[in-house]
């Protein structure tokens, strides 16, 4: 069953190349609201930079706040790009091909946004460079491996670092086309990127195999940095935090939010760019059934963990819990992080009419996004503020202006990347689009005819 | 013994090498024991190292002796001197702070004279001169200072002399009470010592001793021992009080009692004492003569106080059995209609449990060795004696008023007009070092050096049971253009042609500390007058462990007899009592200058920056009021507005507001914050002493609607988790 | 001799009195805590007296109870320190270096006594007041953590004057700012691994010894005596 006509090749390079040369008056407008966003942005970090954290809502002993949860947040986010990639392509699912482009993308953009977050809550960023780089040689003054600050960073570089290799694998036919067919300043970078593609087979083949080793490669990374983020918080002595179940329920709660922005994101394109022949209705279709099942999984662990709390019966353990669950504003924050991240969304994508109707999709693929962001929040702030048995100093947070311009600006300049990007590159992969339609078949199975791909290998 | 032991025992516990610069440097013949500026003293810089040097704070404390860090001329760091046996190398927060005074950036920086609505500088020269031409000229000057003693006291008694000036003295209305019944119950105008480190058991009704009363730090070092010292049983300590003041959580039963009531709750006491046989009833009614102790039983006084028969009784039993024991009142007890009657009474409970002079009891102190060299501190004028003062100012019969280190527009009741008579003097001339209310109404300012910039003989009161002279030399060189009280008080008698004694307070003390050697007693034991004086000044005094005051009164000579307390305010109309209470940072006003001390929280409430009124929980939720939540306390003299503090510990009807905040001025850390309850304080003295009764005054509170935010430490949550709580108790060990 | 820097703080004793805390401000350049640090709850004690409530009016009580470092000595603030800013010293002091820290402040939300502070804004005295400052304490800039000492300059000060003497430092040769202020001697300071000296053999002969969160296994060199309480309840016993 094909759900648009054929396309011939041709038309499916003008039409994917499109968002390269034109220029639709909504592309202007975002980048001008984006823009002033983004100055706010940073004027604010220049702000912090300048005056020092004693400009944002932090205290003793809530040490964390906005900044370390916006970063949790982007790393979960980042997840999209390889769960959809990655894990679609070994498993050659065909609806897959119009989503991975923009998925990749958003995972190096996000990734980026979130690194940037714990550079720019430390106190002296201007001194972070010991941090992560073992410069001193002199001293012998390393960094200290047994924290995971140190895992962090390592993590997030070789998540970047592969999938980057990856994206760029993916990019090198199309920067041929590109090359082909541009001219002036476009030509030469498309040359370059371009790395000499001729398109022979065993181009073809070398780009096939690096696809898919490095998807393979970059699976356990990608399991790992999530994981390690949520060691963060699980390796410290505070109680709710000190949980084994994080690394799991981090991970899975990253590809849950993840995904879902992969949606938004595909609703977007479709809006801006016109793109109804590729990024269609059975697309959304198929990642809807892929979250109702990461959704029901995180949900779960969601309860787990507040169960293994519970089970432990540490007071300490319990006097948390209990306020994240009872206690304004926390109590009203999970009810906010519940309705949103599944009450609302799960049951509509249960129905198929929902799972194709764009709208619905963009909507409840954002609402999840709130959701999880809410989430991280709920999960990190109420262990700070009541630290222990000392109530004496048991204290509470509420972020300051320059926080909240940090957060939003990190939304900006994600969209804002993948906005340029957009304009650079093309957001969706035109050899895969291409590759789908040559290789495609409609075959019998059963009652139904499936659309699929069959290789000779 | 035991105490010198001690004190070995400290001396090495202090930092590093504690040099004293009395027996360092040599060669410097005239200036040998004053300067360690680096000007006059090279050797002191280039090594870059510190010095410790002995001096002592007369008014901190009770006159506490100190060791100064100096590093290159500028103090550092202060500690108790090791040496000095009223604090033995200890210190509390208002001594650490201590420093902030010299390096204060409100400091006064040199004489100036009024010039319209401010103030402009004037030469040191000019202002001499034109200070003597007022005094030479005024037909009724008045010198006003702090309770002063030792050196200082006969300067500005020669000085006052010369100038025709009466002298007068203004402190803390509780203390001339307190003075008062010193004299009436055993015969001494002197503060007693507690030997609390060889005491059963202390009562103290309402006196705040290890925080804010007469001696804290000497107290509190007893307390430790008192508390946990070698070889003894843990003394007990029971606290009866309106307000769990600082003191009264460290006691092991605090009783909330009636405001004024203390007297009566001691007589009843008395009374339960012959009932339980501590004491015979021959013995008591002479003690109490005059009172006929059979009024008192427990049962009968009990409603009345606010405290329960069983509660009497504990107090009796732990007074008489746990002994040797100590009573003791102080604070708002004092400061009641009845305070005389209300202190008299329990320290005449010491005769009853044979307490008074003896090992573990309460000290009697004799002051001065030797009055004529040393005279003992001089107390204050009451309140009383103020009206009088304050009745001839208005009508202008005071022509020059000269003030040093008193602030009686910032300590007086609004009710008093003092400001209003400050302004009808024709000159006020203030020698404060900062600029306090009392000093912001002057004509002319000669300001005064700090503390640590000072020469001073003093004569600590109380001392510790034996006699006590303290050196006070300045250890570091003037930081602002300052000049010593004095030195001026010298050059004005000068300058008016007449000079006194003395040349220099530096002479004045060195001269009076020599003269000390005669004395032919105590420590230091040198025979030879400056060599005597040289090691005075380095191990910060004089004492004489022996000087003990022997043989006590057997009773005392008269009894204030029995009366209830009066208040201002009808019960009807002002449902609370106003219970202004000193704190450990700002005492009574004095300290809000000190940033560190601003910032320093509370014990009980961990406010800072800041005053409040203290309410009972369940009071506060009737009122519809919260922390931080502002009301207006309103007595029949006036009204201020403070946030709200919740506090667990306050009575019902008690409305317990700090003194010390509430400046007008006083320096950029002070001014501005928070209201002063005394303003509002009814002119209702105390019958005996004419002692301004500021405990005694009802008001109304009022919410504001509005709610401030509160400052202070504690972060949300005023209570303790029951399960591994911070603090853990255990019954008896 | 083998050196481990611990104290015994005898609840018993302490009075509340905060001696402790103003001393701890001189010796070590705290910065002054202003009503607006306050207000952003940002205040700098590396000493605290907390003050707890319990039961109600009449019958309430507050204890005090002073608190600095644990230095702890399997201290789960210097593991999760990325830059070896945060060390044990060979004497068992929980060390910052300030230069080094880069301000993440991890090792402060995994400090479960809450006794490291950090610097949101630059400090600044008025000028006058730098003239109290304390030569051998570094001021610490914005943007770095800071901590109880245990007066390491007072602890090298006295080592390297027993050593120019060639002998050891004895015991209460010299003591932190805040035991030495402490008017009731609730604080002492020592050398736990020396058996002659007096913390240790607090620490040995009492048997009203707790230590704050002990069961956490890491090792405070703090060792509090419990309050003595004739009302304590059984439970309170208990524990
Ligand atoms: N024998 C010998 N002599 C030498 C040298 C050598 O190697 N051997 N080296 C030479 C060289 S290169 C130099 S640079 C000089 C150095 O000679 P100096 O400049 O004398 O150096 P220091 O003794 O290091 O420090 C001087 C003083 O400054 C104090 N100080 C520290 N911080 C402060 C501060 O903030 N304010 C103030 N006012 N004082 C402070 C220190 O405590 C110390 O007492 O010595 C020279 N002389
Ligand atoms: S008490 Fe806190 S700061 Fe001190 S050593 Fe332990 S974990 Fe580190
Ligand atoms: S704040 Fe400083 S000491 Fe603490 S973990 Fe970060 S870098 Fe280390
Ligand atoms: S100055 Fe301090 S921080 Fe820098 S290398 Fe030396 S010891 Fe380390
Ligand atoms: S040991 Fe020193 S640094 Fe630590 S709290 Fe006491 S005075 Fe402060
Ligand atoms: S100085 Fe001593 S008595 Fe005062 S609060 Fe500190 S530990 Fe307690």
């Amino acid at each position: 069953m094909q759900e648009r006509h054929s396309l011939r090749g041709e038309a499916i390079t003008k039409e994917l190349l499109r968002p390269l040369t034109q220029t639709p008056m909504v592309f202007w407008i975002a980048v001008i609201i984006l823009g002033g966003v983004l100055s706010a942005f940073a004027f604010a970090v220049g702000w912090m930079f300048y005056w020092g954290l004693g400009t944002t809502g932090l205290n003793t002993p809530i040490f964390w706040g906005f900044m370390i949860t916006n970063f949790v947040f982007w790393i979960g986010i980042s997840h999209a790009g390889v769960m959809i990639s990655a894990i679609l392509r070994l498993t050659q699912a065909e609806w897959r091909r119009p989503v991975t482009r923009a998925a990749e993308v958003m995972t190096i953009f996000s990734l980026m946004t979130a690194m940037l977050f714990p550079f720019l809550h430390t106190g002296r960023p201007w001194r972070t460079v010991y941090w992560v780089f073992p410069y001193d040689f002199e001293r012998g003054v390393w960094p200290d491996p047994r924290g995971p600050l140190v895992w962090d960073p390592a993590a997030v570089f070789t998540y970047l670092t592969g999938s980057t290799l990856f994206l760029y694998t993916t990019l090198i036919p199309d920067m041929a086309l590109l090359r082909d067919r541009s001219t002036g300043w476009r030509k030469t970078l498309y040359t370059i990127l371009a790395l000499g593609w001729r398109g022979n087979e065993r181009q073809w083949k070398l780009q096939l195999v690096a696809g898919i080793l490095l998807s393979a490669l970059i699976l356990p990374v990608f399991v790992s940095v999530h994981s390690i983020v949520s060691w963060d918080f699980a390796v410290s002595l505070i109680p709710v935090w000190h949980a084994s179940i994080f690394a799991p329920y981090f991970v899975i709660g990253a590809v849950h939010s993840g995904v879902s922005a992969v949606i938004t994101l595909m609703a977007l394109m479709r809006w801006l760019f016109g793109f109804h022949n590729y990024l269609r209705e059975e697309h959304f279709d198929a990642i809807g059934r892929l979250l109702v099942v990461v959704a029901t999984g995180w949900i779960w662990f969601f309860l787990l963990d507040i169960i293994f709390a519970m089970f432990t019966r540490d007071p300490r353990e319990l006097e948390v819990m209990y306020m994240r669950i009872f206690e304004w504003p926390y109590a009203m924050l999970l009810a906010f992080v519940f309705v949103f991240a599944y009450i609302i969304p799960v049951p509509v994508w249960m129905f198929r009419k929902y799972r194709r109707n764009i709208k619905v999709m963009f909507w409840t693929s954002l609402m999840v996004n709130v959701g999880m962001w809410a989430e991280r929040y709920w999960l990190i702030l109420p262990g700070l503020e009541r630290k222990f048995e000392f109530t004496f100093m048991w204290s509470w947070y509420r972020p300051s202006i320059v926080e909240l311009t940090l957060v939003f600006g990190s939304f900006a300049l994600v969209t804002f990347l993948l906005l340029m990007f957009s304009k650079i590159f093309p957001p969706v992969a035109v050899w895969e689009e291409k590759e789908g339609v040559n290789f495609a078949q409609d075959i019998q199975v059963g009652k139904r005819t499936v659309h699929a791909t069959i290789r000779e290998e | 013994m035991r105490r010198r032991d001690f004190l070995k025992l400290l001396a090495v516990s202090t930092t590093g090498a504690v040099l004293f610069t009395g027996c360092k440097l040599g060669g410097y013949a005239e200036t040998e024991f004053q300067k360690q500026s680096p000007v006059d003293h090279p050797a002191d810089i280039p090594f870059g190292r510190d010095n410790w040097y002995a001096t002592a704070l007369p008014a901190v404390g009770g006159g506490i002796g100190v060791i100064v860090r100096i590093f290159e001329g500028r103090a550092k760091k202060i500690e108790g001197n090791p040496d000095f046996p009223l604090n033995t190398g200890k210190s509390g927060p208002r001594a650490q702070a201590i420093v902030q005074e010299v390096y204060h950036p409100d400091r006064i920086e040199g004489p100036m004279r009024r010039n319209g609505g401010g103030f402009e500088r004037i030469s040191w020269s000019d202002a001499i001169t034109e200070v003597a031409g007022l005094v030479s000229n005024a037909t009724s000057p008045m010198l006003v200072t702090e309770p002063v003693s030792g050196a200082i006291a006969r300067v500005a008694g020669e000085f006052a002399e010369l100038a025709g000036a009466e002298h007068v003295v203004y402190e803390p209305d509780e203390f001339v009470v307190l003075r008062q019944a010193m004299q009436a119950v055993f015969g001494t105008e002197r503060f007693p010592m507690l030997d609390l480190a060889n005491a059963g058991s202390i009562v103290s009704f309402g006196a705040d001793f290890l925080h804010n009363w007469i001696s804290p730090v000497q107290f509190s070092v007893g307390y430790g021992e008192f508390r946990q010292g070698a070889d003894r049983e843990r003394g007990t300590y029971l606290h009866v009080s309106p307000r769990l003041s600082d003191s009264a959580a460290s006691a092991d039963h605090w009783y909330p009692n009636s405001p004024g009531t203390e007297g009566m709750i001691a007589l009843a006491v008395a009374n339960a004492m012959i009932e339980e046989g501590v004491v015979s009833e021959e013995r008591a009614s002479e003690v109490y003569s005059g009172v006929t102790l059979g009024d008192y039983a427990p049962s009968a006084v009990a409603e009345a106080t606010g405290l329960s028969e069983d509660q009497i009784r504990e107090i009796a039993r732990e007074l008489g059995q746990n002994t040797p024991s100590i009573a003791i009142a102080g604070g708002s007890a004092a400061a009641h209609t009845n305070g005389l009657f209300n202190l008299a009474a329990v320290f005449a409970l010491n005769y009853l449990t044979e307490s008074v002079n003896t090992e573990g009891g309460l000290l009697l102190n004799t002051g001065s060795p030797d009055t004529e060299v040393l005279p003992n501190r001089i107390g204050g004028s009451s309140y009383s004696d103020w009206d009088g003062y304050i009745e001839s100012m208005i009508a202008g019969d005071v022509d020059l008023l000269m003030v040093h280190r008193a602030n009686p527009a910032f300590g007086m009741p609004s009710a008093s007009r003092i400001s209003e008579a400050l302004d009808q003097v024709s000159t006020v001339v203030s020698f404060s070092s900062f600029m306090d209310e009392t000093t912001s109404q002057a004509d002319l300012i000669l300001p005064d050096h700090t503390t640590l910039e000072q020469w001073g003989l003093d004569v600590p009161d109380p001392a510790p049971g034996f006699q006590l002279v303290s050196v006070q030399q300045p250890v570091v060189e003037p930081f602002v253009g300052t000049r010593q009280f004095g030195d001026v008080l010298m050059a004005i008698a000068e300058e008016a042609g007449s000079s006194l004694t003395w040349s220099s307070m530096q002479s004045a003390v060195q001269e009076m500390g020599m003269s000390l050697a005669s004395v032919g007693r105590g420590l230091p034991d040198a025979t030879e007058e400056r060599e005597f004086f040289l090691e005075m000044q380095t191990q910060g005094g004089w004492w004489d462990e022996e000087s003990t005051a022997g043989d006590a009164p057997s009773a005392p000579e008269e009894m204030p007899s029995p009366a209830e307390p009066q208040f201002t305010g009808d019960e009807s109309e002002y449902d609370f009592y106003l219970l202004p209470f000193v704190t450990n940072s700002w005492e009574y006003g004095e300290t809000a200058n000190l940033p560190w001390l601003q910032g320093l929280p509370d014990p009980i409430t961990t406010a800072v920056w800041t005053s409040w009124v203290e309410l009972n929980p369940n009071t506060a939720d009737d009122l519809g009021v919260a922390l931080g939540d502002l009301v207006r306390v309103e007595s029949p003299s006036g009204s201020i507005e403070v946030p709200v503090y919740v506090n667990p510990a306050a009575p019902p009807n008690v409305a317990a507001i700090p003194i010390g905040q509430g400046h007008t001025g006083y320096t950029r850390y002070a001014e501005d914050r928070g209201a002063n309850p005394i303003e509002i304080v009814a002119a209702q003295t105390e019958s005996g002493t004419g002692a301004l009764a500021w405990a005694a005054t009802r008001v109304r509170i009022e919410p504001l609607n509005e709610r401030v935010r509160f400052p202070r430490f504690e972060r949300q949550l005023p209570f303790q988790i029951e399960e591994n709580p911070i603090v853990k108790v255990t019954r008896e060990a | 001799m083998s050196v481990r820097w611990g104290m015994v703080i005898d609840l018993d004793r302490c009075t509340g009195c905060q001696a402790c805390v103003v001393a701890c401000q001189a010796e070590n350049n705290i910065p002054i805590n202003t009503e607006d640090i306050f207000h952003q709850r940002r205040a700098i004690e590396w000493i605290r007296v907390e003050r707890y409530w319990e039961g109600e009016y009449p019958n309430v009580k507050a204890r005090y109870i002073p608190i600095p470092c644990m230095h702890c000595a399997q201290a789960p603030c210097e593991s999760v320190c990325p830059v070896y800013a945060t060390y044990q010293t060979t004497q068992g002091i929980n060390m910052q270096i300030y230069n080094r820290c880069i301000g993440t402040r991890y090792c402060a939300v995994n400090c479960p006594w809450h006794v490291r502070f950090f610097n949101y804004w630059e400090p600044r005295w008025p000028d006058s007041l730098h003239h109290q400052l304390n030569p051998n304490v570094t001021v610490r800039s914005r943007g770095v953590m800071e901590k109880c000492t245990f007066c390491i300059q007072r602890i090298i000060r006295t080592e390297q004057a027993a050593s120019a003497d060639g002998r050891e430092v004895e015991d209460g040769e010299f003591t932190t700012a805040c035991a030495q202020a402490c008017p009731t001697d609730a604080i002492v300071f020592g050398n736990l691994a020396n058996s002659e000296s007096r913390v240790a053999q607090m620490a040995a002969d009492t048997d009203r010894g707790y230590q704050l969160l002990d069961t956490l296994g890491t090792d405070p060199a703090v060792l509090y005596l419990k309050k003595i309480d004739p009302d304590a309840s059984e439970q309170a016993e208990s524990h």
